[in-house]
């Protein structure tokens, strides 16, 4: 086929990628660059506003509320990384182990808390976190022990959070250890069986290592994701008592849509893309690194 | 004699079919860790009123009783109603837009085609809350704020659903067969429609799950841009519910039990696709 027949046909490609490039420009790319020219107004509501520069930015720099947001925001990336990320590990472990019929009952209670709406999730745990009637002091006082105020004491309330998102969310990465698992040729395991080594050796030299690249992303997708909690502490305990669960979302969201400080919420929105920029390029290095140690 | 060592071997041999099973059974706290949540949202919702303050666990009967005052207090059929009219239309338009491009991305070469799929790509890592401001601000522009339209069409691109399709495509569709229906006079978008789409139904299937319980969940663009409660979807529905009748727990249990039932009865059926559908997307990226 000629010339021509490739000329006449290379309208195809861009005819089909048009409708979605279309809403990509104007609901994505648009969006994204706008936010950044509004970070640098004094912009409030839809009024007129004027360029102040990196004012809102210094503005955050100086804004205690805005630091109690990023400490509540890096408890909650820290705790749920140490207590989530095993967790999943060691579920796929023990459902991988199992028989199929076993496996899919496992699997599937694990995965309900996914596929479960934040609104939901957060009515079922007003109810067992609740300090008169809830669940959990019903069982401590029948156990003899006093209740727990889960939700409005300072110190706890981020605990609580964090207890929410891990069961929320550790059946979800869950799902890729166990394709890592999967992927895991069963000869490695066959060899090493002959030549003696006994089960932790074969978790640590050949469970572990394969599961390198799953773990890579699953840490660097936890991390990006859990820097940018919201629903929860907004649902559960509006951010309270006294912003002790304020997360830096949920402050953007306070500013932008409670007081219509868009310009201030816009770069509270760009601070926080720069961390989670700057902490994955770390990440994949990190792991990117250690890959090549081994090999 | 003889008949203990047949039952010894029989116990020994069973007991190895058993294991996994005495295995699973000791695990079976895990599971619950899980489902305890589930099972104590069912138990409220069936109780009577007078005894989900009386700190007990089971209730002495089950009544209907949350669900008729639910009713009473919010439109909840019409947040069902508005769940399933936005999901089903970004469904729809998202499978469309993705399937087109993602086809286009796989199987054409064109000017500047590397370039552009960087920059989808890269879009991927900006988190949403960056667009939340103007976007809002586009929505007031259009006069869309507390419409449908401002509901559902934002959400309709996926780029996610996009590079899955391409990928799919790339490794499902062969060149030659639809180098054979050029030959055999297909219009290019024949070649889409007849040969690509009926190749590509479990990635449909796939995708198509993904993008509802995307939709039928979210939370934080419906908050912000619906005010009026007829056009509240579930999620909305069921914030507001907890907000102004949160104290009343009976109905608000009722509330989660009727919004969580369908989307694990759909899981329960699709549950396959759906896992397909996050692992493979995600790790072959």
């Amino acid at each position: 086929m000629g010339k021509k027949y490739w000329r006449r046909n290379l309208i195809y490609p861009y005819l089909f990628i048009l409708p979605f490039i279309v809403f990509f420009m104007v609901f994505d790319i648009w969006p994204i660059f706008h936010s950044l020219s509004i970070s640098f107004l004094d912009m409030i509501g839809l009024g007129k506003a004027n360029f102040i520069g990196l004012g809102n930015y210094s503005r955050l720099f100086s804004d205690a509320n805005f630091y109690q947001s990023l400490r509540n925001t890096v408890h909650y990336v820290i705790g749920t990384t140490l207590l989530q990320i095993p967790a999943a590990l060691l579920l796929a472990l023990v459902v991988n182990s199992m028989v199929l019929k076993l496996r899919s009952f496992f699997r599937t209670s694990a995965f309900l808390p996914v596929i479960t709406s934040a609104p939901a999730v957060s009515i079922i745990f007003t109810t067992i976190l609740d300090y008169r009637y809830g669940l959990f002091n019903m069982l401590l006082e029948k156990a003899g022990l006093s209740p727990v105020n889960w939700l409005q004491d300072m110190n706890l309330v981020m605990w609580s959070i964090i207890l929410v998102g891990v069961w929320r969310f550790a059946g979800y990465n869950m799902i890729y250890f166990l394709a890592g698992l999967q992927g895991i040729p069963p000869e490695l395991y066959e060899a090493a069986a002959i030549d003696g080594a006994k089960k932790w050796q074969l978790f640590r030299y050949i469970t572990f290592p394969c599961l390198r690249p799953v773990l890579a992303f699953v840490f660097i997708t936890h991390m990006i994701g859990a820097l940018q909690v919201f629903e929860i502490p907004y649902l559960l305990t509006q951010g309270g008592p006294a912003g002790a669960s304020t997360t830096i979302n949920l402050y953007l969201y306070q500013n932008a849509f409670s007081f219509f400080r868009f310009g201030y919420g816009c770069s509270i929105a760009y601070l926080l893309f720069l961390i989670i920029f700057i902490i994955s390029l770390g990440q994949m290095k990190f792991f990117g690194l250690f890959r090549r140690e081994v090999a | 004699m003889a008949d203990k060592s047949l039952r010894g071997n029989f116990s020994t041999n069973n007991l190895k079919i058993l294991m996994p099973y005495i295995f699973a059974l000791l695990l079976f706290p895990i599971a619950l860790i899980f489902l305890i949540p589930f099972i104590w949202m069912v138990i409220t919702a069936f109780k009577p009123e007078a005894e989900i303050f009386s700190r007990s666990f089971l209730p002495s009967q089950s009544t209907g009783e949350n669900f008729q005052r639910l009713l009473e207090i919010i439109p909840f059929f019409r947040c069902y109603l508005n769940s399933i009219v936005v999901g089903v239309s970004q469904v729809s338009l998202g499978l469309l837009f993705s399937s087109l491009a993602g086809y286009a991305f796989a199987k054409y070469d064109f000017p500047l085609k590397s370039a552009i799929f960087i920059a989808l790509m890269a879009t991927m890592m900006i988190p949403f809350y960056v667009r939340l401001v103007p976007l809002f601000i586009l929505m007031v522009w259009f006069g869309w704020v507390d419409h449908y339209a401002g509901l559902i069409v934002p959400g309709v691109v996926s780029v996610f659903g996009m590079f899955f399709m391409r990928q799919y495509i790339a490794g499902n569709v062969p060149l030659e067969l639809l180098d054979s229906g050029r030959i055999d006079g297909c219009s290019e978008f024949g070649l889409y429609y007849r040969l690509v789409l009926p190749l590509i139904k479990p990635a449909i299937g796939a995708i198509t799950i993904f993008l509802f319980m995307g939709s039928w969940n979210n939370f934080l663009w419906p908050l912000i841009i619906i005010k009026s409660e007829t056009k509240f979807t579930l999620p909305l529905g069921l914030a507001n519910l907890s907000t102004t009748y949160g104290l009343e727990y009976g109905p608000v249990m009722a509330g989660a039990f009727l919004a969580v039932v369908p989307v694990v009865t759909i899981f329960l059926i699709m549950q396959k696709q759906f896992v397909r559908g996050i692992t493979l997307g995600a790790l072959k990226g």
